[in-house]
């Protein structure tokens, strides 16, 4: 029963990219950004979908599984505050900006900002990078929902398969168009299983009071901060959400926008929806600890659907397990289509690559980095142990460190491209350096201080641009008016 | 930045720093079945959504939508 309610659900996704493949135009923009047509409720779904992820579900409930109900304060309450702000600020600029001179992708956005081809090189590079730990969460994510609502039947192996092989499907068929309309589908259905999810799952365990009051009594450290949170750490934390405003596949859903007004929508409703996804998961994160106690690290990925295949096996876990797959597949599809867009545009034909192929090469040809870039993941999903919230973390780290170029480019005219290439490769370096030294601490900070690695790293970058831009030559002006309007 | 600018920046810095519940740090009390710290953060969320549709109405860059079209 479980299993063949994920593969409807799967063909229902399948499904849902045909249909939208049949309104597609055949031009290029269409299957990019749905020519720019995508009105206020589709943005919001499709923005919010791309944004949560196997981090929300899986990540959190893990997470809470080891240190209490702080999780809730720690990501999702200031990230309901500092994604719709960095939306409110950046996003219907680029979008302006993008409608008016043609910009499909991120990468030809800044390229073209500062003029300057070593730039875009270097940001495609690094945004690839960047995007693949991202991609693995989600890859882990279905090989352990699989497995686990299988009670073991279906190896990890499979979960991790079949949703690339899905997600590569309907990106292929129907495009951005089909990617915003699978997202607000799956958006709906992740945000309404959750709440049936923990409503059900506490009232079989006797309400979320009795619950409560029963972990008040067995691990009360988990329902406070103090032992489990350094406040340092919380307050640098509130950096990472920054990451939101140079996610490759987040930008390029801004562009497919219909008006910068459409965006209102999406900043104001925000905060509600990130409450709704996040507080099922850390809420039987925690109580999971009843239940399952003594388990370890990345263990506690499957921490949620443990619980439900305990406490309401059958239809609701079949529907859950959907339910996963569909936060997960609604982030994989738009990261995969930027790749895809980013590989076609900024290198096959930015290069001139794409001179002697035809239209369907080139995009084939942005098909097949994909799927080398998938492979190459879900190589990795194989061997890798590790916590989803952990390896997310690190991801949001480096697009967060990279945020001074997104506010330069939009709102300082005298920032140059020596001064966006001096802060791309201090994210670099600083990125490698601190990742390399936290790899195997779950909770790593710089030299134990609590101070996240974001802090330093965004701190070393945002200088970067300063100081680079100042010694170096001012901009042309006709290229800055391209980008910011005279005061 | 016009008057309006301001306020909204105002009311987003009050909220970043009304995040960090201190006071509650340490405290495990059940609020309504819930611990309070999280209690506290569902109420944040709740209130960030109406600040933000106050801020939206104050310094809403109206003027985006025509530089779209030149």
């Amino acid at each position: 029963m479980t299993l063949s309610i994920i593969v409807v659900y799967m063909a229902l996704v399948i499904g849902i990219g045909v249909v939208s493949n049949r309104l597609l135009s055949s031009t290029g923009e269409d299957y990019f950004l749905a020519t720019r047509s995508i009105g206020p409720v589709v943005l919001l779904m499709s923005l919010f979908g791309t944004n949560m992820t196997a981090f929300a579900l899986l990540g959190s409930s893990g997470e809470a599984y080891h240190v209490g109900i702080g999780v809730f304060g720690l990501m999702p309450a200031i990230s309901g505050l500092v994604i719709p702000t960095v939306f409110f600020v950046l996003a219907p600029r680029a979008w302006a900006i993008g409608k008016r001179h043609g910009y499909t992708t991120q990468v030809e956005f800044f390229r073209d900002r500062w003029g300057s081809d070593l730039l875009g090189l270097l940001l495609f590079i690094v945004l690839v990078a960047l995007v693949i730990p991202y991609l693995l969460i989600g890859v882990m994510a279905g090989g352990v929902t699989l497995n686990q609502v299988t009670f073991g039947q279906v190896p990890e192996w499979i979960g991790g398969l079949v949703i690339c092989l899905v997600v590569m499907s309907y990106v292929t068929i129907g495009g951005l168009r089909g990617t915003a309309w699978v997202n607000t589908f799956q958006t709906i259905v992740f945000m309404v299983l959750g709440a049936v999810t923990v409503t059900v799952v506490f009232s079989r365990m006797g309400g979320v009071g009795t619950v409560m009051a029963r972990i008040a009594e067995e691990a009360p450290a988990l329902l406070a901060r103090e032992g489990n949170f350094n406040y340092v750490r919380w307050l640098t934390y509130s950096l990472i959400p920054l990451s939101a405003g140079m996610f490759p596949h987040m930008f390029m859903h801004w562009l497919s926008a219909k008006r910068a007004d459409s965006f209102r929508l999406t900043v104001q409703a925000y905060p509600l929806c990130i409450a709704l996804v996040w507080l099922p998961p850390v809420l039987l994160g925690v109580a999971g600890t009843l239940d399952f106690p003594g388990l370890i690290g990345g263990q506690s990925n499957s921490i949620l659907v443990r619980m439900i295949s305990l406490h309401a096996p059958g239809v609701l876990a079949g529907l859950l397990g959907a339910g996963v797959f569909a936060a997960v597949m609604s982030s994989l599809d738009s990261q995969v289509l930027s790749l895809g867009t980013m590989f076609t545009e900024d290198i096959v034909d930015h290069y001139g690559y794409g001179d002697s192929m035809t239209d369907k090469q080139k995009v084939a040809s942005g098909r097949i980095f994909v799927a080398v870039i998938l492979l190459f993941t879900y190589g990795l999903s194989l061997v890798s142990e590790r916590s989803i919230f952990n390896l997310a973390t690190w991801s949001f780290t480096g697009f967060a460190s990279l945020f001074p170029i997104a506010i330069g480019a939009l709102f300082w005219r005298r920032s140059t491209k020596i001064g966006a290439l001096a802060c791309v490769i201090t994210v670099v370096v600083l990125w490698t350096y601190f990742f390399t030294q936290g790899w195997g601490d779950r909770a790593y900070t710089v030299g134990g201080t609590g101070v996240m690695a974001v802090a330093v790293i965004l701190g070393a970058s945002s200088i970067a641009m300063i100081v680079g831009s100042l010694l170096s030559s001012p901009p042309e002006p006709e290229r800055v008016e391209r980008f910011i309007a005279p005061s | 930045m016009s008057t309006k600018q301001w306020l909204a920046f105002g009311l987003l810095a009050t909220m970043y720093v009304l995040h960090n519940d201190w006071w509650l740090w340490s405290d495990s009390e059940l609020i309504a079945g819930l611990p309070i710290g999280l209690a506290y953060h569902v109420l944040y969320m709740v209130v960030t959504a109406l600040v933000l549709a106050i801020v939206v109405r104050l310094a809403w860059p109206t003027h985006l939508d025509s530089q779209g079209d030149r």
